[in-house]
């Protein structure tokens, strides 16, 4: 497992990013996870963790 | 970054790590961190369980970059200090000259940050080839 950083302000696309990278590996057979705050959760929504058979966890104040 | 959100994080690799070991596990701070900062918490859960530190990405979001260089230049410094890469984000909401003049105003701090926009798939190849 490879722990990758993606940081950055709020609406600095890093959610598009990692979405992008999760399909990118998904594709190549290699899975991924996410650890991203509450609030942050509501863009990985189930139909994309199923698709990409990705994983997320929140933190409170994360 | 606060020791209760640090000791969370650090058992939500481990949890991981543990559970399912996927092979990319991303963290995504809700705002900006120090990269030092972060890169030191991650660091912390490899005394129980192995798993591999990757690169610490920042990005830089183009659109709210004048804001930002204007009143958290400070942070944005130290937020981009220490990082492994960063990335001018969200550019196809940008001119090409407003893109430039960010490029030119973080070089004249001694950082380079690629354009980048996943949407139009530019330099997404340069992140993945980063992480992989």
């Amino acid at each position: 497992m490879k722990v990758v950083t993606i940081m950055g302000t709020m609406d600095s696309g890093k959610t598009s990013l990692i979405r992008h990278l999760s399909a990118h590996f998904a594709q190549k057979g290699k899975r991924s996870a996410v650890v991203v705050n509450e609030e942050g959760r509501e863009p990985y929504d189930q139909e994309f963790l199923t698709e990409h058979g990705a994983q997320i966890t929140g933190l409170r104040g994360g | 970054m606060g020791c209760s959100l640090a000791s969370s994080l650090v058992a939500a690799i481990k949890k991981f790590k543990r559970e399912s070991d996927p092979e990319f596990l991303f963290i995504e701070p809700s705002e900006m961190v120090i990269a030092k900062e972060i890169r030191d918490v991650v660091l912390m859960g490899q005394r129980d369980v192995k798993y591999e530190v990757g690169p610490v990405i920042a990005l830089v979001d183009g659109e709210g970059f004048r804001d930002n260089w204007q009143e958290r230049r400070h942070l944005l410094i130290k937020h981009l200090s220490g990082a492994d890469a960063a990335f001018i984000s969200r550019i196809d909401l940008l001119s090409e000259s407003r893109t430039k003049s960010i490029g030119l105003a973080l070089a004249e701090m001694g950082f380079s940050a690629w354009p980048l926009s996943t949407r139009q798939s530019l330099s997404a190849h340069q992140v993945v080839e980063l992480i992989a």
